[in-house]
């Protein structure tokens, strides 16, 4: 998620929770007003806030099929190219294409690959490391990793205007509802 | 607080007892089929008994070590498939009465029974300790044995549990499991030697037990889901069973199948690079004509598509698709079963009777009787035990489940 630029000087509103039911209906609401650009932090996961914040399906499982394709096929020519076109060996009189010798290798960079594919590609699409994010900005934002729970509203949001998100997350019954400063 | 549905999620209203009957009436005239094909051709009908005996008795024993399984490991996957799995796994007592033809023509089914042939090989005779007659029906009642105390052992207590909720009882449940995991690996390791790879007596294959457990275990886990499958449109089931359940159990099943192909793939392996006269017989039969062409067809259906089809969530989470996948699973295990049976007879020439398929038919339909005869008089759905409510809410794997 990248951070994107500063609008009306702020990244957005942040509202904080008691208790994961609490955030849950909140997100609910707030997707349910037309808000798009909504982000969730919660001590823990909590089961269908991925959902209730809009989170799309991400194309990194795209991303691991074609590694993992890419891995097999890297680690069949690996085995195939040397030992039937570049040194040939008669090993046990066995045919130079023996595949099923190499169907562990296969496997394995098969594996690896995909490994690295579902590794890097998160961390590409999700934009980490991240060394700055305006929600730590919010003092009261180190709470997240221990028993409090936000929900921002971004300022790019189409439907963003200041005084009416911050009304609206105050309609939400949150402890405490803060601009987040650039 | 309790799933709103407690106490109608019974084999009567979900609509599985009415097909108790008709099971019964098709298993009985499947097994008259059986007793013409007996009093044909005893040796054919003995040989043909075998692959269809071995089809639901690995669905059973893959059953008692799933639920064994659940119970050391809990989890919430495993809440909604307890009670057809405990039904499957405590019809162990019917597959030992189905045993008897095995028991009986094992003149037929097995080389090394016959003195003469042992006489003239000097293998057969330094293995004649273990693979004799008496031996080999004193080992399968002692499977047996221990199959019917570990179901007996954990239904009472789970009976007991039922009455008295009490962390004890289900500790001793639990340990019952554990120690019932180790039982049915040494056990099924054992079966897997004694009535399948004795066919071919003189065929070593250290990879034959696990992948025969695995197999087993791999059926369970089919019958199961094609179980819950046909309940997903019941009104009694249609509010608990969510897309969430299925996508749990789908992806338990990947794993079976993946392992199934691990293990079925290392032992053609090993055989095929060490090249031994001994062992390699038994591929170079299988690779041949028709059978050759079933071995491609398991490679593709048995672990090529299901594995594929395992792998999309379209497909997983609707009971309509993930249903098709069990189908698919649970017939190429017959055939798979069938594959490695029959070569043992026939050799390279493929040979495939009517007997097999009577008998396939006959002990399902017995089968089928004692499973919903097991599960009546309960609900489906486990209602009293721990984690329930949220495993019909969720049906989720948790972490801390």
């Amino acid at each position: 998620m990248a951070i994107g630029k500063p609008i009306e000087g702020v990244y957005g509103v942040i509202a904080e929770f008691h208790d994961a039911q609490e955030l849950l209906d909140a997100a609910n609401k707030t997707r349910e007003a037309g808000y798009t650009s909504i982000d969730a932090f919660s001590p823990f996961p909590i089961h269908g806030l991925s959902d209730a914040i809009g989170f799309k399906h991400t194309k990194l499982s795209a991303v691991v099929l074609g590694m993992g394709i890419f891995g097999g096929l890297a680690g069949f020519f690996m085995c195939w190219f040397p030992n039937v076109i570049h040194y040939p060996l008669n090993i046990g009189g066995k045919p130079l294409n023996s595949w099923p010798a190499w169907i562990p290798i296969t496997f394995e960079t098969t594996v690896l690959f995909a490994a690295f594919g579902a590794v890097f590609g998160m961390l590409a699409l999700n934009g980490l490391p991240m060394p700055y994010h305006p929600v730590f900005n919010v003092s009261r934002f180190e709470q997240a990793s221990r028993d409090r729970f936000f929900l921002v509203i971004q300022a790019r949001d189409p439907q963003f205007e200041l005084g009416k998100v911050r009304d609206f997350l105050d309609s939400l019954n949150p402890r405490e509802v803060t601009d987040v400063p650039w | 607080m309790m799933p709103p549905t407690q106490g109608t999620t019974t084999p009567d209203t979900t609509g599985i007892a009415r097909w108790q009957m008709p099971s019964l009436v098709v298993g009985i005239i499947g097994l008259v089929a059986c007793a013409i094909g007996w009093f044909l051709d005893p040796t054919a009908f003995f040989r043909a008994y075998l692959p269809g005996y071995l089809f639901w008795f690995e669905i059973v024993v893959g059953a008692l070590g799933v639920l064994m399984l659940q119970y050391v490991t809990g989890g919430e996957w495993g809440i909604l498939i307890r009670r057809p799995l405990g039904a499957a796994a405590r019809t162990v007592g019917w597959m030992l009465v189905l045993f008897l033809p095995i028991a009986l023509g094992m003149h037929a089914i097995y080389s090394w029974t016959d003195p003469n042939f042992v006489a003239h090989d000097k293998a057969l005779q330094l293995k004649a300790g273990y693979l004799n007659i008496t031996f080999f029906l004193i080992r399968a009642a002692f499977y047996f044995f221990c199959w019917i105390l570990w179901a007996w052992r954990i239904r009472v207590l789970s009976l007991k549990f039922y009455q008295d909720r009490s962390p004890y009882t289900a500790l001793s449940r639990q340990k019952w499991a554990a120690s019932g995991l180790v039982m049915i690996t040494l056990t099924l390791t054992f079966t897997a030697f004694d009535w399948i790879m004795s066919l071919e007596p003189k065929w070593y294959s250290t990879m034959f037990g696990i992948n025969f457990f695995i197999s087993a275990g791999l059926a369970a886990f089919a019958f199961v889901i094609f179980f819950l499958t046909r309940l997903a449109d019941t009104p009694a089931m249609a509010d608990i069973l969510k897309p969430m359940h299925f996508r749990d159990l789908g992806n338990l099943m990947l794993t079976f199948v993946m392992l199934w192909a691990y293990t079925a793939f290392s032992e053609f392996l090993l055989i095929w690079y060490a090249n031994i006269k001994e062992e390699i017989p038994h591929f170079l039969v299988r690779e041949a004509g028709v059978w050759g062409f079933i071995a491609v067809l398991l490679i593709v259906f048995h672990f090529f598509l299901p594995f594929f089809m395992l792998l999309m969530r379209a497909i997983k989470d609707r009971p309509s698709t993930i249903a098709v996948v069990a189908v698919i699973v649970l017939v190429m295990r017959f055939i798979g079963l069938y594959w490695l049976t029959e070569p043992s007879y026939s050799g390279v020439h493929f040979h495939f009777s009517w007997m097999t398929l009577a008998s396939l038919v006959g002990v399902g339909g017995i089968w089928l009787y004692a499973f919903i005869g097991q599960l009546k008089g309960q609900t489906i759905i486990p209602i009293h035990e721990t984690w329930v409510e949220e495993a019909v809410r969720e049906g989720a794997l948790k972490a801390n489940a």
